[in-house]
């Protein structure tokens, strides 16, 4: 599968928009895409991790297993990504990641990436900035559900938590997933 | 704690692990460091990022005024070698919480100036610089995650934050 930054740009305008033509091309170079059949797991809840994917085509599902249970909190679709939590900072995944369709991904490991910082160190800055502003978002979102959840609490009858709305927003919070 | 002490400290923390003896010496001039109390308040909600801070002794907690009723949430406790107060400056927006001091604290910090000198730029310390704000970031992801999971799996809030009366 080739991709150019004709195509790149479109789909990841945030990652991309201060990156030069030819520097897309070094990062495309390190991006590897894969095809992913349906129900096809990324990433295994509780396992370690050290990959991250950005969303080409299809739509990936955000999976928290509870013992026998498996509870769906969300997805994502093309131009998101999912997993960069494991390549900034490699431990077990929070939730697991399944494909929901036939799905193109493209992936970028720890390894690739500690690579790119060392090759083209001002690609590896414009991809830290990037991810860096989206998990600062992401945190200030979640400690705003918490006191959502909170205000929720105090204000109304006991509901269980796995019943409420809420609980849809949380795939956006979990394993770096955005969207 | 003088500036020698400072670049020592620095050098027994994991994540400065990548640093050179030059970088760390910039960090050395870039960070101040001061003694403060328990109760200290470093930054409140609602207020402007006017710096970042790295604990280099003691524990910080990071809380919430609660909707419609007095008190506050705990969200989070900060540790030695952790830092502090990122989400406003990376974002230019308000603080979204309060930190406090808990008990005696020795904590560095870096004024947004050069914060956004060193995050903002392309230069190798930067890289270094920005990888550290990332991993602590992505760390505190993890902690919330988790945190959040275990709510899900007990199925209450109580299993996420805890709540208390303000003084």
């Amino acid at each position: 599968m080739n991709i150019n930054p004709d195509q790149l740009r479109p789909r990841f305008p945030e990652l991309t928009r201060h990156m030069s033509r030819d520097q897309q091309l070094v990062l495309i170079e390190r991006l590897d895409p894969r095809t992913i059949a349906a129900n096809e797991c990324l990433i295994q809840d509780g396992e370690s991790c050290d990959v991250m994917f950005f969303v080409w085509t299809g739509r990936l599902s955000i999976v928290l297993n509870f013992d026998q249970q498996d509870l769906i909190v969300g997805s994502v679709g093309p131009g998101a990504w999912v997993g960069e939590i494991a390549v900034m900072d490699p431990g077990a995944a929070c939730a697991s990641v399944v494909a929901a369709e036939e799905s193109v991904v493209l992936a970028l490991t720890t390894e690739a990436f500690a690579l790119l910082e060392q090759s083209h160190p001002v690609i590896a800055s414009l991809i830290l900035q990037v991810f860096s502003k989206e998990m600062a978002l992401r945190l200030r979102a979640s400690n705003r559900l918490l006191l959502e959840l909170m205000s929720q609490d105090e204000d109304q009858q006991p509901v269980s938590l796995r019943e409420q709305d809420w609980i849809k927003k949380v795939g956006g919070h979990l394993t770096g997933t955005r969207g | 704690m003088k500036m020698a002490t400072l670049m020592q400290f620095l050098q027994t923390i994991p994540q400065f692990a990548d640093f050179s003896q030059s970088e760390l010496a910039t960090f050395e001039k870039a960070f101040r460091v001061d003694a403060f109390a328990d109760g200290h308040v470093f930054m409140n909600e609602g207020d402007y990022a006017d710096a970042m801070y790295l604990i280099l002794e003691g524990e910080i907690e990071v809380r919430r005024r609660r909707k419609n009723k007095a008190g506050y949430a705990l969200l989070d406790r900060k540790h030695t070698g952790e830092m502090f107060g990122l989400l406003s400056l990376i974002n230019n927006e308000k603080h979204g919480a309060m930190a406090v001091a808990v008990g005696a604290v020795q904590v560095a910090s870096l004024p947004q100036s050069a914060f956004e000198l060193l995050f903002d730029t392309h230069a190798p310390i930067a890289l270094h610089f920005q990888r550290l704000v990332a991993r602590q970031l992505a760390r505190d992801l993890r902690r919330f995650n988790r945190a959040l999971r275990a709510a899900v799996r007990s199925d209450e809030v109580g299993a996420t934050v805890t709540t208390f009366e303000a003084n």
